[in-house]
Order: C-alpha cells, then structure tokens, then sequence
C-alpha cells in the first residue's frame, strides 16, 4: 500500500494523531508534578527538606533523623491518601468518558448504571447494622457490583439485546430502587449516631484512607483502568450506532459487557473505599474532550492524567483549606459546576 | 460515713439557703394550682394539677435529669428511643430498673407521631423549645408541653435550668433545688480553685467526639468541651473549631494536646489510641499519648460530656486527672458514692463503680449493656 | 481476493405473518456487482441486514465460500465484508481520518491498536474516494455529500472482498453521483471485488451492474443479469410507472436512459 505521498502534511506530519508534543509532554509531567507538591501541603507542617528526606530515607531504608510526628504525617497520613487520590481520580475519569463513549452521550456518568446507588446502599446498611470499616467496604463493593448485574438483567428483559436505551432505563430503575432504599436506611438510623455517619459516608471523603485499603482496591481500580486503556480505540467504534459498530467488525455486546465490567469494579471499588465521589466521572472526560478531542485512543490516556490530577488538587483543599475535613463532593461540586457550566458557555453544546 | 452524710446535708442546707436569695424558682407552695411558669421555649405555661402521665419526646438527656429532679421515674409513660438505648447502656436503667419497659414507639427519625403518642394519654411532655409544629400539635390536643433549650456551653447551668424546669412542673422544686444547688457549688469550687493555676502550667485538652476508624470528630469551641476545659482551667486544643467537627489527624497533629477525653459516643477506648487500631491513623506521636494521657470519660446516670445530673462528677473527676496537685482535696470513688447515695438513693457496690469508671463501649455501639 | 456469496432460500420478516421474502435465492460470484431495486418499504435494506446476519434468516442461509454462515462463525463474516450504510449519525466529532481508521477494526486483534501500516492504508482509501486531502476535518464540518464518501472510505479501508452498499447515491450531487458510481466501477474492477448495491436508480443499475435483483411487492422477486430484468415491462410492473428505454452506446458499452411517463 503506497503512502499518500502527494498530500504534503501528511508526508511531514510524523504524529498522525495530531496531539501536539507539548501537550503530551504537559499531561505525562503535571500528574508527577502535582504528586510531588502535595506532599507539602497539609494542616500540619512539614519543611520541603524534610518530605525529601522522609521520602528518600523510605524508599533506601536508612536510618530517620526526622521526628516520628514527621515521618507518621508523610508515611502514613499524606502518602496513601494522595496515591488513593491518583487512582481514583483517573479511575473515575476514564470510567465515565468509556460509558460517555459507549452511550455515545456526553452527559452520561458512572453512576448511571446504578453502581453508586448500590454501593451506597451496601454502606449505609453496614452502618445500620454498626459493622467495622472492612463489612463496610466490603458491602459497599458487593453491592455496587449487584447494583449493575440488576441493571444488566433488566435491560435483557423481552429477548431485549442490551442495546444502549435499555441499559439507561434499566440503570434509572436500578438506581431509583437502592436509593429509595436508602432512604429508608436514614428513616430508620438513629439520628444522633448512625444518620450522620450515613450521610458524612455518603458525600464523600479521602480521610483516613490507609495502606491496607490501598492494598485493597488498587488492584481492582488498576484491573479496570488498564482493561479501559486495552479498549480504548474500540470505544470509537463502540459509539457509532449498532449495526454499524456490528459491521466494522466488533462484537458488541461482548464489548459492552467487558466496558461495563470494567467501568463498575472501578466505580465500585472507588466508592467503597471513599463514599460516593460525584461531578469527576462527568467533567474531566469534556475538559479532556477540548484538550485532546474525542477519539478515546487519545482521550482515555488523558483523563488518567486529567482526572488524577483534579482529584488529587481538590482532596488537598479538602485536607488543607480548613481546621475541618470538607466532604469530597462538595468541593467537586462547587469546582465542577462552575466549571462546567463555563465549558458549556465556551463551547455552545457543541462537544468538540 | 454518718458523719459525712451530716456534713453534706449542712453544707448542701447552707448553699441551698444561700441559692433561694440568689433565685430559686419563684413559686407557690404546693397544693396552690393553678400556678404559671416559664418554659425554655419562652412561653408562660400553667400548671393547674400534679401531673401524673409524663412523657418526653426528645433531647436525649432528659429522662435521667428527670429521675434526679424528682426522685423517681414512676410518672414516665414514654421516652425518645435514644434515650431508651442510652439507659440500657448507662447506670440509669439500674437506678431506675423499670425504664427499659417504657414504650418508645411514638418517636420515628426526629419525628413524633403524636397520635402514637396521645396512646399513652400523656399529660404534659418535655419536647425540644424550637419544635414549635410539635409544641403546637400538643397544646391543640390538650397535652402540656414543656420546651427544653439545647444550646448551650455551660453543662452546669444548663442541666440547672433543665432540673428547675422538671422541678417546677412536677411540683419538686426541693429535690430539684438540691441537685441544682450541689452542682453549682461544685462547680463554683472548682473555678476557684483553677484560678490559682499559674498561666505556664495550663494544659490543653481535647474532647474526641468519635473515631468510628474513617472520621474523627472532636468537640470545638460553642459546645460543652468548652466549659469542661475552660472550668477546669484548661484550655480546648480544639478551639479554633466549633461544635462537634470533623478533622483529619494532621490538624490533631498541629495542636497536640496535652489530654484527650473520649466520650461515650464512640465505641474508642484508650486502648484502641495506644495501639493505633485504626490504620490510617497514627496517635503515637501525640504528646498526650506518649504522656498516658488518654481517658475514656466515665459513664453515670447518661453520657457525662454532656449536661447532666453528674455533672459535679464529670468536673471534680476532669479536674483531678488534668491537675492532679491542684485538685487534691477530695477521693473521686468517695464523691461518686455519695453523690449516687444522697440524689438517687443508690448505693454503688464495686462493680458498679468500677463500670461508671471504666465503661464499656456498649454506649458507644448504641447496645443495652449485657452486664446486670 | 475473491469470495462467492450464495443466499439460498432465503426467508424473512419482521413478523411470521409478514414475510418479506420467502425462498429467496440468488448469487454474487467472483467480482461481480450485483444492484437491488425495488419500491420503498419492499425491504431492500432489511435484505443487506439479512445477508450479512445482522438480522437472522427464518429459514435458509447465507454461504460464503461455500461455507454457510451459522452462529459461530458470524463475526468472522466482517474480515471479508465491508457494508456502507445508508444513514450514519456521529455522535462525537471524531476527524475524518480517525473515522476511517475504524474500518481496520476487523484485521485487528481484540488487544491490538492501529499501527502506522493501518494508518497508511486508511489514507489510502482516503484517496481512492478523492478525499485525502480534507483528512484533518472533523465528521461534523464536512458536506452530506463528504460524509458518504468517509463511508465509503471506511468501508474500503478494511480491504473487502464484498462490498455492500446501501443507496449509496442518496445523499450526492449529480457530478458526486457519477463520482462515486465510476469510482466504485474502478475500485471493484482493480481489486477484483465483489459489490452489492442498493439503488434508487435503475440507471445506475444498468451501468454498473453484471447482475441485478428486483424486489417486488407479495414476496415476489426477480434475478438475473443486468441487461435482461432491467427491462420497461419489469420495472412498470414493480414501480407502477411506465418508462420508455432508450439504449445507446458510450465508450463500448450499450447504456440505457430510463424516462419515467406516467404513474400507472
């Protein structure tokens, strides 16, 4: 096959993709960049010598000469919680710009099938029945996942064949049905104890997050996103309407099924761990769509970037702004609808 | 012991004497109905009989402020389900065994049905002074109700202002005044003597609220930490916050309190701090722990952190663990054995001491207690 | 690369008691194109759907090769066949040549990406519908007209050996009508494949195609060459309208003009 030589940009264009170089450079150096910074930044206050040398001394095994107070803050209260902010946060973004891809619509989230609802509801009834931080997250888990296979059975329903419609109304029944019964959960709570553990639990948090959950969910979230960077360029396809998705060659309800699976064990897994983080699935993936443009092999790689950034950003508000913890999802509320709506002011509705 | 309980009366004769010019409630003697008083809601209530059918629909405490204003529970028909959960956990269900009969049913969430509650043919119900949909729906049915005030830092004086109240509407302004009159002593002898702290020995305290190992809460400012630290002349590490917030362990970190009291709202002991159970968490290097200095706040008649009928307790046992040199004058066993002798009428045997002491975290897990 | 289609006794509708076709039988051999005519509503599209088992035939198969398709083997049908649809909506505004590139789906593996290769021939194809030029555009900034031939571009960069069109012409001018037409003539010629097209336009069906196949109403049809069914009393008797043929010859070819008359 001959290279279209006569077509002069395309001979000297060695990026085909056309992303240019610096923008590459500036998404693969801000999460480094971002990582570093945070570990500076807290209510308790640790010299820039000092995170270095804590960090440095960590990672060869020598010797500390810095406080324990010190070394606790960087090693055990900042550490986890930033690399949880990274995974996440990527994790959140690349799971909702594949459901936007694989719904070909731009306002779909992760929660649209359901899997926040569910995992909500695992927590809360944890908490009802006073079960420790593990029975708690594990519940969660349990119960996003449930949450989806429901919403996935549903829109099988009459020979149904899962196409994308279904799976929005499944997804609203699934998630109108383990909210109400949370809602029945908070009816029920002791008001003084458990309701306000429930609804804390429910706007989200990062804090306390420990290794040990680290050890848990990272390699849920880590399965997922590489699974969504594996497909990445199929999600193209899998946007485009069925039978044409069909006839290029891809088998779309095994598509589909792997997206979702993907898509909830992140969801899930972020949920358990952290409460129920809203706007990040939603936003990142259009901030990204206006940096790098919709074609998900270059759009997937930058909302991992994207995303871990903005997380990590907004939890060290979060930890840091005031005396108290802010809940997550009031930040990233009070970020992401600004924001957002800014975008759709810029950009007219048009998603390019 | 005879002497003692001799000494008490002339004392608690002579402050209570001292109290009546001072302002104790200005009312008829009994068997003069009908008479008018005024709630914690600011409204003008008259009592025009002695009041046999009472319930209460809210404000946790109340149940065993009651039991200290008036002597008894036999009146109660009904009480707010967390308070029944708090009774089964506390000394109130062994002072006043038959509370854990009491129907709880008529509270759902915050809310009271009040047909639930005209079930029980209540009389007069002690309910929150700012429901006013509630206070209102009472009156209407022809039930009395008594608003109670939450707001409030000093414990002291509110739990006076509560036990006046109860004390007023059930015609037992005596035993109600004694209980006031004690605590208020105490609480005066207690200032007196923190004043004589030199300003480079105050220590800072805080109040863990809960730590449920994902959020930490601690008391700030604008609550009863406050006027626990600020009584005991000490000074609330958490301050710069205010009501029950929460923080990460960073902030904890950068105040590093010289004592933390954990209350019975959390299900944390001591020993859950000294041995870092919570992953995420690291105590081990907060002064007050490296120091020992980590308690779980005793358990009377309800949660001691907040107003109650043991709060002289709550400041003389504070007072003593924070300054021990300067709070030297009275053994705190000896003071909770006489306070539970002379304003419940019970005589703590070992165990129940040691409990009161050491609780269990069954008030913290909202269990009944398995012992007794 | 050559492939012989058979659909043998073919039968289908949307429901049991209103069947489309009912033991329809015909062939695309080696390099042939084949055109379908018929009515609106007459199922020309459902036709497409079904010979390439998007949709399931009731009763009979499609054989490729000498093959029948089953269930096992279906996603495989997709390497040797590239189908242009007749309406395609995007919904992301993906560039013109990320568009194309999606047609290389099928010679891919489930975990691979495109490589430069892929890229390489999706440009060419580009080319051989005269578009490489706009290859930076995005799908949303270009004509109705541009559109179809991105498809058509799409559905060549997977190197077919069948190539199924939907009325491709609908959406074109009159010059990107003939455009298209000698551009698809010359692509199927030089690469020797096999072609399946939907056409409004019986004329376009006289000049392209060795074979066509005429759907008429009640199940009934018509195959043969070219030249012999697309005849004025077939098309009258399918279309309801009377034409007058009028042969002549261009460039060694007998082609026809088809007037429509009347509306019989």
């Amino acid at each position: 096959m001959d290279p279209v030589s006569h077509i002069e940009s395309w001979e000297a264009a060695p990026k085909r993709h056309g992303i240019p170089l610096l923008t590459k450079v500036i998404l693969v150096l801000l999460p480094l960049v971002v990582f570093v910074l945070s570990f500076g930044l807290g209510r308790y206050n640790v010299s820039p010598q000092a995170v270095w040398g804590i960090l440095w001394g960590q990672a060869f095994n020598l010797p500390s000469s810095y406080p324990g107070t010190d070394t606790s803050v960087i090693m055990v209260l900042r550490f986890p919680r930033i690399l949880m902010c990274l995974l996440v946060g990527a994790g959140l973004s690349m799971a909702g710009a594949a459901l936007q891809g694989m719904f070909g619509n731009p306002l779909v989230s992760p929660q649209i099938l359901g899997v926040s609802a569910g995992a909500g509801f695992g927590a809360a009834l944890a908490i009802l029945l006073s079960g420790s931080i593990f029975m708690i997250q594990t519940m969660a888990l349990f119960f996003g996942i449930c949450a989806v296979a429901i919403t996935y059975a549903i829109s099988r329903f009459k020979g149904g064949d899962s196409s994308v419609y279904m799976l929005v109304l499944a997804g609203v029944i699934t998630s109108a049905f383990f909210e109400a019964l949370i809602s029945i959960i908070k009816y029920v709570a002791d008001p003084f104890s458990k309701l306000p553990t429930i609804t804390y639990w429910l706007l989200g948090s990062m804090a306390n997050v420990s290794w040990q959950d680290l050890m848990m969910v990272a390699p849920i979230i880590g399965f997922g996103i590489v699974g969504l960077i594996i497909m990445r360029w199929r999600l193209n396809i899998l946007s485009l309407d069925d039978d044409e998705a069909r006839s290029l060659g891809i088998n779309i309800n095994a598509s589909r099924i792997m997206v979702i699976i993907f898509c909830t064990l992140i969801t899930a897994a972020s949920v358990s761990v952290c409460g129920i983080v809203g706007w990040v699935g939603l936003v990142i993936p259009h901030i990204c769509r206006i940096i790098v443009g919709p074609n998900h092999k270059n759009l997937i790689p930058a909302c991992l970037s994207v995303g871990a950034v903005y997380l990590l950003m907004i939890d060290n508000l979060a930890r840091s702004l005031v005396s108290t913890e802010i809940p997550l999802s009031i930040l990233t509320a009070l970020v992401g609808a600004p924001f957002f709506a800014y975008l759709l002011s810029k950009s007219g509705g048009q998603w390019s | 012991m005879l002497l003692s309980v001799a000494i008490i009366f002339t004392v608690v004769g002579c402050s209570s004497n001292a109290s009546k010019e001072s302002g104790t409630p200005a009312v008829a003697e009994k068997g003069k109905f009908p008479y008018t008083i005024t709630d914690q809601a600011g409204r003008n209530i008259v009592i025009e009989k002695q009041y046999e059918r009472v319930a209460m629909s809210s404000v946790r405490p109340i149940p065993a402020a009651y039991l200290a204003a008036t002597g008894s529970i036999n009146e109660l028909v009904g009480i707010n389900p967390s308070s029944m959960v708090a009774a089964k956990s506390s000394m109130l269900a062994v002072l006043a065994p038959n509370i854990v009969n009491l129907p709880t049913g008529f509270v759902e969430g915050n809310e009271t049905n009040i047909e639930e509650l005209m079930k029980l043919k209540p009389e007069v119900v002690f309910c929150l002074n700012t429901n006013k949909q509630e206070i209102d729906a009472l009156e209407a049915v022809g039930i009395r109700a008594v608003g109670m005030e939450t707001n409030g830092t000093d414990a002291i004086e509110l739990f006076s202002q509560w036990a006046k109240l109860i004390g007023e509407v059930m015609g037992k302004e005596n035993q109600a005044g004694a209980i006031i009159d004690h605590s208020r002593a105490v609480a005066q002898k207690v200032k007196e003597v923190a004043q004589t702290i030199p300003a480079g020995e105050k220590k800072t305290i805080m109040f863990l609220y809960t730590d449920d190992g994902k959020t930490i809460k601690v008391g700030g400012s604008n609550l009863y930490s406050q006027y626990w630290c600020e009584t005991i002349g000490g000074i609330n590490a958490a301050a710069e916050v205010s009501n029950v917030a929460v923080v990460n362990m960073e902030q904890i970190y950068k105040w590093n309190p010289d004592y933390i009291f954990i209350t019975n709202f959390t299900e944390t002991q001591p020993e859950d701090i000294y041995n870092n159970k919570y992953p995420g968490q690291d105590w081990s290097n907060l002064k007050a722990v490296k120091d020992g200095h980590v308690y779980k706040i005793p358990l009377g008649v309800y949660r001691w952190f907040t107003p109650t009928s043991d709060g002289a307790l709550m400041l003389q046992w504070t007072a003593q663990k924070v300054y021990p040199q300067y709070f030297n004058y009275y053994n705190i066993e000896t003071e909770i054995r006489n306070h539970y002798s002379k304003f419940y009428n019970y005589n703590l045997n070992d165990a129940e001491l040691a409990l009161i002491l050491k609780p269990s975290s069954d008030a913290g897990s909202y269990k009944a207690r398995t012992k007794e | 690369m050559v492939m012989k289609l058979i659909v043998e006794h073919g039968r289908y509708g949307y429901t049991l008691d209103n069947l489309l076709y009912d033991d329809i039988n015909f062939a695309v051999n080696e390099g042939e194109i084949l055109s379908i005519l018929g009515p609106n509503g007459v199922g020309k599209t459902t036709l497409l759907r079904c010979i390439t088992t998007l949709l399931k035939w009731h009763s009979g198969h499609t054989i490729i090769d000498g093959v029948p398709v089953t269930g096992r083997n279906r996603t495989n049908i997709w390497e040797k066949i590239s189908y242009v649809p007749q309406t395609s909506s995007a919904k992301f505004p993906y560039t013109i040549l990320d568009m194309v590139l999606l047609g290389r789906c099928s010679h891919l593996k489930v975990y691979s990406m495109p490589s430069k290769k892929d890229y390489d021939i999706a440009m060419h194809a580009l080319d051989q519908v005269g578009i490489a030029h706009l290859y930076r555009k995005k799908c949303n900034e270009i004509s109705g007209g541009e559109y179809q031939l991105v498809l058509i571009a799409r559905a060549l960069a997977a190197q077919p050996q069948l190539l199924i069109l939907d009325e491709p012409e609908s959406h074109l001018d009159f010059r990107n009508q003939i455009l298209v037409l000698s551009m698809l003539e010359k692509v199927v010629r030089e690469g020797n494949l096999s072609c399946i097209i939907n056409t409004h336009y019986p004329e376009h069906a006289m000049r392209l195609a060795d074979n066509a196949l005429i759907l008429g109403r009640g199940r009934q049809y018509l195959f043969g060459k070219a030249a012999d069914i697309i005849s004025a009393e077939n098309l009258s008797d399918v279309f309801g309208v009377k034409v007058k043929m009028l042969p002549f010859e261009y460039g060694g070819k007998t082609l026809s003009s088809i007037i429509p008359l009347e509306v019989i």
